[in-house]
């Protein structure tokens, strides 16, 4: 048989002007009919009854980006007895349907993880299938709806200056943190590693981007400074370069550090007690000094410099340990270590986690002086 | 019987007027001839026949000398007779006896240049419109013992003759008997072209080969590569296009360029036809579902630029396709049927003033002008006419689904088209599949050997 | 092997990966998921070592054809039906997931009705063709999308945001019981196999499988099994993963292309699915259809030439179809597959067994004419 059976044939045109009979009863939104949003903020409001306040950042499409080439947005805010609740009065404010697709920047307002459920705000943020998962998470200091209606002046149309902190093609400083939604969610749920989240402040006018803030168990916080941020970034291998600043004696010269790799452990001793080992390895090149350095010494400066980075390191991670925050994950990899039914409960973990031995390796290989000797 | 013949052909000839006798007679030799003097040549008649009729000691020797001719024809009946006649040949009655010698004059054998396939390299002449220069043609591109050439005609009415040309060697058997037996069924009065031809092969299922199954070329070296690649050619008299048969899908896009290129180049540009090819069927679908579906797939700068400039359109992005693309298949269809001089200046004003005016206007975004432009400039791309004129109309379907079903149904009709074109066969062969014919039979060879 | 009957296996084993299969090892993960896909994947290659080694010695030949040479009528109709409910529910669980899939991700303002017609149409259209038109068609959307999967599956190991630890974590839960429902889910993986019941006419030729031939679909089966449990444990971490309604689509989105053209690799990851999920469905409802036609003879009920039971059961698939879809949710749909996938562990067997008679029958026949 070469052709088809010829009922088939009718039968499939039949089912053709069905499908085009719906045709007409189809419904689509047109591009220009929706409003994208570009960032939300959740603020807890001072109204109990509704303790959500939510904002809401919009692209005002009005022409080409040819046509006004300076960034316009529509900001709207609300409050609800939750998220949803907020949106829902929101959309009544906005003559355009509301499009969740371009959702990039998800801002929570420093109050609201101290004072809101963090667990409700995730819940409606993973829900809806149109948020991204690949939105970035960070904390507005001192709201979100402030650190949302800031526009720089070095913003471009179409494109919110925010995105350039986190998107990894415009910015690559060590001091900035990036946390994906979905990252957020797998710390924030998964025993043993905690969710560490960029602080966004406002300083003249521009945005500023180097302090984080870990989000522990039962509502504590640990703020990270810059400082902290920094070598948490150099930690996990976040940053792509970073520097240090060495001091010894009368000596001071700067290093800076790059293709580092770190390997860390948390292994259960015999007595029950845990020792949390951590090596890491880098490169390094000095790149400014105060006094003529000889490069024959070179020898001498990488062990400052190892003793440095060691006492540094070795700093962050006591505040971290004595506070019970568990950012970079030990938790986990002691849960990965063993089989389930061999760990000890998780409470015993968390305490022997605040007294637990720290052992530092560091393995730097500083490979010059830079073109000065 | 001979008078009865002369007679029954001036009957058959009488309104024409055209018929001319001529009485050859000296001495004791006689003989006349008749022809259509505006079909033969009447200086070959001159030489071939009057003057050797006048040199010639005897009827006996003349005769002999008739017979020996490469022109002379044979025949049966006076029918034969009388077509034999009409196409030009010269009859010559002699002691009771009818020879038939082929004269005609033809003013149709001059090569045709190249103008519907053009290439860059390659040959710029294709073939001309008689047929026996075709089969020269083809015999002198193609030095095979192999190659075989059956003449037929067709049509009731008017008898036009046509070639069938394959290599005996290569040839499928049973797409052969297949492709025979479909001519032989051919039941019209009139044919005119192998373009018309071609309709009637198809002519049985009419309603379901949208695509064509049957390809028609003007390159001489596309048919020897067809013939090779074991193909089955038909020429025929007045026609500067020949049939290839069975054709697949693959064979409409191939370009005899690509035999002409370095390796590199001609895959470089065999990506770029089929990507055009993916461009002309999938881009206005794939647009009208983003805009009204799916924005979020795009980037927010892109997102936004689409939006801004549809700002002020009024009609729903699914519309404004079918509009645009309406007007650039005007277009495209004006410019075949103006005269070369002026098609461009039908291009100039459709495509450059239309264009911007219909932004300006607001009638369209400027994102859809380009879209659309994008979308004609890729469909050009396509090596054979026909191919190109079928996909042009799947992307409408494409545009409904698009506007029911979003991207979905943007995928599930591109889904559908191919299981169309996959279900379709060319004389047995499948239509589309992943090794294609040709490479099938190379394979093939290969283990032979 | 032919490729096409890689085809056969392979479309099964991937179209299903990101749908029910791994949501159900996850609601299991801390009871016995990995032992059971360990145990379901033995169990799964020495059934396609079965069922390829008994289609292998028959070239060409469809079960239905089998059955009628060597069965009673009573228990050939009987069988035949089992087989039609088992391949039609096979592709409508299909279809309904995909169908709710699309719609809540990528046109949410479509009719669930109008996206099933839709669906039906191109597919009522694909089953009814022959069955090496079929095959071809899967051969060519095999070969377009397989690419970008390979190249999602490759990004998503590579990706700086995949948590090795979260696997490892997933890992120490191996000391478990295995439990029935995942073992069914992961065994269904590898059934594909079983559609050569009516592939095998394309087959005519007498095939090599060896130890070659398993050993690469051992390979690539714990390949997809382990690509299909652990890169969205990678993603989403291991305590509440099985809170995700659709792990694999989220894991897509937690995917990102920092220079690629479409920025969200969970849209190109959706529309390659559908087309993959469109074959799996061709391949099911072909048999299908083929089944039916040995039971019922096409050429009987005619109106003015034209076969009329085409007609009536494509209005009955579509109908059903249509009305599934709006009764089930997604709730629903998840334990309804779960009772397919169990059901799948009676039907095996007994499928085996009687395979293993028709085997018997013909050798006797056999002996006999000798």
């Amino acid at each position: 048989m070469i052709r088809k059976n010829p009922s088939l044939k009718k039968c499939q045109l039949i089912l053709f002007f069905l499908a085009l009979c719906f045709l007409s009863g189809c419904s689509f939104k047109e591009i220009e009919k929706s409003a994208f949003i570009a960032g939300i903020g959740i603020d807890p409001s001072e109204n109990s009854e509704r303790p959500y306040k939510v904002s809401l950042k919009i692209f005002n499409q009005t022409g080409t980006v040819k046509d006004n080439p300076e960034p316009s947005y529509i900001y709207v805010s609300e409050e609800g007895k939750s998220i949803t609740d907020a949106i829902r009065l929101l959309e009544t404010k906005v003559d355009k349907r509301l499009e969740f697709g371009h959702l990039k920047i998800i801002l929570l307002g420093e109050d609201a993880i101290k004072e809101l459920q963090i667990t409700d705000m995730l819940d409606f943020l993973m829900r809806r299938p149109d948020i991204q998962l690949i939105s970035w998470v960070m904390v507005g200091r001192p709201s979100a709806e402030k650190v949302l209606q800031m526009v720089p002046e070095t913003e471009t149309a179409a494109y919110p200056s925010l995105y350039n902190y986190f998107d990894l093609n415009a910015n690559e400083s060590p001091y900035i943190i990036t946390t994906y939604l979905f990252e957020f969610r797998r710390q924030f749920l998964e025993k043993g590693v905690e969710p560490v989240i960029p602080i966004i402040e406002i300083e003249q006018g521009q945005f500023v981007v180097d302090k984080a803030i870990v989000i522990g168990e039962n509502k504590t916080f640990l703020e990270l400074d810059s400082l902290d941020t920094k070598i948490f970034n150099i930690l996990l291998n976040r940053a792509v370069k970073a520097d240090l600043i060495v001091e010894h004696e009368d000596e001071l010269f700067m290093v800076e550090l790059d293709r580092f790799n770190m390997d860390y452990q948390a292994v259960e001793n015999a007595d029950g007690t845990v020792t949390l080992k951590i090596t890491f390895d880098a490169k390094g090149l000095i790149t400014e000094s105060k006094n003529p350095l000889d490069v024959e010494n070179l020898p001498k400066f990488t062990e400052w410099t190892e003793a440095k980075a060691t006492e540094d390191g070795k700093k962050f991670l006591s505040k971290l340990k004595e506070g019970g925050f568990d950012p970079i994950g030990f938790g986990l990899y002691y849960k990965g270590s063993k089989l389930h039914n061999e760990l000890m409960d998780y409470d015993e973990w968390k305490k022997q986690y605040k007294n637990a031995k720290i052992e530092f390796n560091i393995n730097l290989n500083l490979t010059g002086t830079g073109q000065l000797g | 019987m001979f008078n009865e013949t002369i007679t029954w052909l001036k009957q058959q000839l009488n309104n024409t007027n055209e018929l001319t006798q001529k009485t050859l007679e000296i001495e004791d030799k006689l003989s006349f001839i008749y022809f259509i003097s505006s079909l033969v040549d009447i200086e070959m008649i001159q030489k071939v026949l009057i003057k050797p009729f006048f040199e010639m000691p005897s009827e006996d020797y003349f005769e002999a000398y008739l017979q020996s001719l490469p022109q002379q024809l044979d025949f049966q009946t006076k029918e034969e007779i009388l077509s034999n006649l009409l196409s030009g040949s010269v009859l010559v009655a002699l002691k009771d006896k009818f020879i038939i010698l082929n004269l005609s004059k033809s003013h149709v054998d001059q090569v045709q240049e190249i103008n519907i396939e053009p290439t860059i390299h390659g040959s710029h002449y294709g073939l001309s419109e008689s047929l026996i220069t075709n089969i020269n043609i083809i015999r002198n591109y193609y030095h095979q013992a192999t190659l075989t050439v059956e003449k037929s005609t067709v049509g009731k009415l008017n008898n036009l003759e046509y070639a069938l040309l394959y290599d005996k060697d290569k040839v499928k058997k049973d797409v052969l008997k297949k492709f025979k037996k479909r001519m032989k069924t051919i039941d019209k009065e009139l044919i005119l072209s192998s373009s018309q031809l071609i309709s009637h092969i198809n002519n049985r299922d009419k309603l379901t080969s949208y695509f064509p199954t049957i390809l028609l070329t003007e390159r001489p070296d596309r048919i020897i590569y067809n013939i090779a690649g074991g193909k089955i050619i038909v020429l025929m008299e007045g026609s500067t296009l020949a049939i290839v048969a069975p054709a697949v899908f693959f064979d409409f896009m191939v370009s005899m360029e690509d035999n002409y290129h370095s390796f590199w180049i001609s895959n470089f540009l065999r990506a770029l036809r089929y990507l055009g090819l993916l461009v002309c069927i999938l881009l206005p679908g794939l647009y009208v579902a983003v805009t009204t579906y799916s924005p979020e797939i795009l980037r927010v700068e892109l997102a936004l630029t689409i939006s801004g400039s549809r700002v002020g359109v009024p009609y729903p992005p699914y519309i404004e396709v079918l509009f645009m693309l309406f007007f650039m298949e005007l277009l495209v269809e004006a410019s075949i049927r103006l005269p070369r001089a002026m098609s461009a200046t039908a291009t100039t004003v459709g495509g450059l003033i239309l264009g911007t005016a219909a932004t300006e206007a607001n009638l369209t975004s400027n994102i859809m002008i380009i879209i659309i432009s994008a979308v004609a400039i890729s469909t050009f791309v396509i090596p054979i006419n026909e191919m190109s004129f079928a996909i042009r109309t799947v992307r409408l379907a494409l545009i409904i689904f698009a506007s029911i079903f979003g991207l979905a149904g943007v995928v599930l009709a591109a889904i559908g088209f191919l299981m169309y074109l996959v279900n379709l066969n060319s004389y047995g062969e499948p239509y589309l599949r992943f090794y294609n014919y040709r490479k099938k039979k190379e394979r093939g060879e290969a283990l032979n050997e | 092997m032919s490729r096409y009957y890689y085809y056969l296996v392979l479309v099964n084993m991937f179209a299903n990966i990101i749908t029910s299969v791994p949501v159900i090892l996850f609601q299991n993960r801390k009871d016995g998921a990995i032992i059971s896909m360990i145990l379901a994947m033995i169990v799964g290659l020495i059934c396609i070592t079965f069922f390829t080694k008994f289609f292998n010695s028959f070239p060409g030949k469809t079960l239905p054809d089998m059955l009628k040479q060597t069965m009673p009528k009573w228990f050939t109709v009987i069988f035949t039906f089992v087989l039609v409910i088992v391949w039609f529910v096979a592709g409508l669980i299909t279809l309904i997931t995909y169908t709710i899939l699309l719609i809540r991700f990528l046109t949410p303002e479509t009719s669930l009705v109008m996206g099933t017609i839709t669906i039906l149409l191109f597919v009522t259209f694909g089953c009814f063709m022959k069955a090496d038109k079929v095959l071809y068609t899967i051969e060519i959307i095999f070969i377009i999308t397989m690419p970008l999967i390979i190249f999602i599956f490759v990004k998503a190991y590579l990706d700086e945001h995949i948590e090795w630890l979260y696997i490892k974590v997933a890992f120490t839960h191996i000391n478990t019981f295995p439990q029935i429902i995942p073992f069914a889910a992961v065994l269904f993986l590898f059934l594909g196999v079983m559609n050569l019941i009516i592939f095998n006419q394309f087959f005519t030729v007498k095939q090599t499988f060896g130890w070659k031939q398993i050993s690469a679909l051992t390979l690539i089966g714990s390949g997809v099994l382990f690509t299909t449990y652990f890169i969205p444990v990678g993603f989403q971490g291991f305590e509440n993963i099985d809170t995700m309604m659709y792990p694999w689509i989220s894991t897509a989105d937690s995917m990102r292309m920092r220079y690629g053209v479409i920025e969200r690799v969970v849209f190109i990851f959706l529309l390659f699915y559908l087309a993959f999920s469109v074959i799996s469905l061709l391949i099911h409802w072909h048999v299908t259809i083929e089944l039916l036609k040995s039971v019922f003879n096409f050429n009987k009920l005619k109106v003015r030439g034209i076969q009329v039971i085409p007609f009536i059961i494509i209005t009955i698939f579509s109908l059903i179809t249509i009305i599934a879809v709006q009764f089930i949710n997604e709730l629903n749909l998840y334990f309804f597959t779960s009772y397919f996938f169990v059901s799948l562990l009676f039907l095996v067997p007994c499928l085996m067994l009687v395979l293993w008679i028709i085997k018997r029958r013909f050798k006797q026949h056999d002996k006999k004419e000798s």
